[in-house]
C-alpha cells in the first residue's frame, strides 16, 4: 500500500515544477554557458568574452531566486497558492543529492574512460576524451531527467534527457570538440527553455489567477 | 480487548478529525503554506478550512500569520513545534494499533 505522506511530499516537492520556471532558469544557464564556451573558441575576444560570460553567469547565480521569488509572486502564488517546502531538510536532501550526483558522474566518467580503453576506440589521450565530453554531459543529463519522470512523474524531462543524450552522441561524433561542445550545451539549454515556456503557457492558460485573499 | 487497539482510544481528537488531519498532514510535509496552497490540496471550502484551521491555531497545533504579496492578504500557516510533534506521535500511535 502506498504511504500516501510520501505521496503528498512527491506532490508538494512537484509544485516547483508545475510553472516551468525551474526549467526556463536552467535553459538561461545552458544557454549562458554555451555562450562562454563559443566566446572560448574565437581566441581574438578570448579574455573579454570570458570574463563578460563569467560575470554574467554568476550575477545570474546570485540573483536567480530573487528573479524567481518575484516571478513566482506575480505568476504561481495568485494561481497554486505559496508553499515553502523545509528548509533544513531540503538543505540535507540537497547535499545528499550533490554527493550522488557527483558519485554518479565519477563513475560514469570512470566507466567512459575504461569502455574507450578497452574497446580500443581510443588511447587515454586527453584530445581523443574531450571529443566525448558532449556525449557524456548527454547522459548526465538524461540520468537527471529520468530521475525526474521516475519521481515526479513529469514526462517532459524524459523527452529533453533522450534528447540530450542523442544530441550529445550526434554532436560528439560529428563536431571537433569545442563547437560540439557549443552545440550541445545550445540545444539543451533551448530544449529547457522550449520546454519550461510551453509549460508555463499551458499553466497560464489553465489555471486561473485568484483574485481573493490567499 | 486487544492493548494495541486500545491505543485508537488514546489518539489526539484534535489532529484525528479527517480534515483537520488532511491539514497538519499538508503542514507537517512543508515549512509554510497559505491559505490557497491548502484549499487546492485538501478540496475544502473556504468557511471549512477557516473554521478547522482555527481549532488547530487554538490548540496550539498551527500559527497563522495574515501578510500582503502586494496588494492582495496572503494567510501563512505552519505547524507549531508542538503541532509537529503531536502529528509524529499521533502517526506512531495510528501505525501501532493498526500495522
Amino acid at each position: 500500500m502506498p504511504d500516501p505522506l510520501f505521496e503528498a511530499r512527491i506532490r508538494a516537492q512537484r509544485y516547483w515544477f508545475r510553472d516551468g520556471l525551474e526549467e526556463i532558469t536552467l535553459g538561461i544557464i545552458f544557454l549562458l554557458m554555451g555562450g562562454w564556451t563559443l566566446a572560448q573558441s574565437k581566441e581574438a575576444w578570448f579574455v573579454p568574452g570570458t570574463l563578460i560570460y563569467m560575470l554574467l553567469l554568476l550575477a545570474f547565480a546570485i540573483f536567480v531566486p530573487r528573479i524567481k521569488t518575484a516571478l513566482r509572486e506575480r505568476i504561481t502564488y495568485p494561481r497554486s497558492g505559496y508553499v515553502d517546502q523545509d528548509g533544513g531538510s531540503w538543505l540535507k536532501g540537497r547535499l545528499a543529492r550533490a554527493l550522488l550526483v557527483a558519485t554518479l558522474g565519477l563513475v560514469v566518467t570512470g566507466a567512459a574512460v575504461l569502455a574507450l580503453r578497452y574497446a580500443g576506440v581510443a588511447s587515454l589521450d586527453l584530445a581523443r576524451m574531450v571529443r566525448w565530453v558532449p556525449a557524456v554531459g548527454g547522459i548526465a543529463v538524461c540520468a537527471m531527467s529520468v530521475y525526474v519522470r521516475v519521481r515526479h512523474s513529469l514526462v517532459r524531462f524524459l523527452v529533453v534527457g533522450v534528447f540530450a543524450l542523442i544530441l550529445g552522441v550526434a554532436a560528439s561524433i560529428e563536431y571537433p570538440p569545442t563547437l560540439a561542445f557549443a552545440i550541445f550545451i545550445v540545444g539543451v539549454g533551448c530544449a529547457w527553455l522550449c520546454s519550461g515556456g510551453v509549460t508555463l503557457w499551458n499553466y497560464l492558460r489553465t489555471v486561473p489567477a485568484s483574485a481573493d485573499e490567499t | 480487548m486487544n492493548s494495541r487497539l486500545r491505543q485508537i482510544g488514546d489518539l489526539d481528537r484534535v489532529i484525528h478529525e479527517p480534515a483537520r488531519l488532511m491539514i497538519v498532514a499538508m503542514l507537517y510535509l512543508v515549512k509554510e503554506t497559505d491559505f490557497l496552497y491548502l484549499q487546492g490540496q485538501t478540496d475544502l471550502t473556504k468557511g471549512n478550512l477557516s473554521s478547522h484551521l482555527g481549532k488547530l491555531e487554538e490548540a496550539g497545533y498551527v500559527e497563522i500569520e495574515k501578510t500582503y504579496r502586494g496588494k492582495i492578504p496572503m494567510t501563512v500557516c505552519r505547524l507549531t513545534n508542538k503541532g509537529r510533534a503531536s502529528f509524529k506521535a499521533y502517526e506512531a500511535a495510528l501505525r501501532g494499533a493498526l500495522f
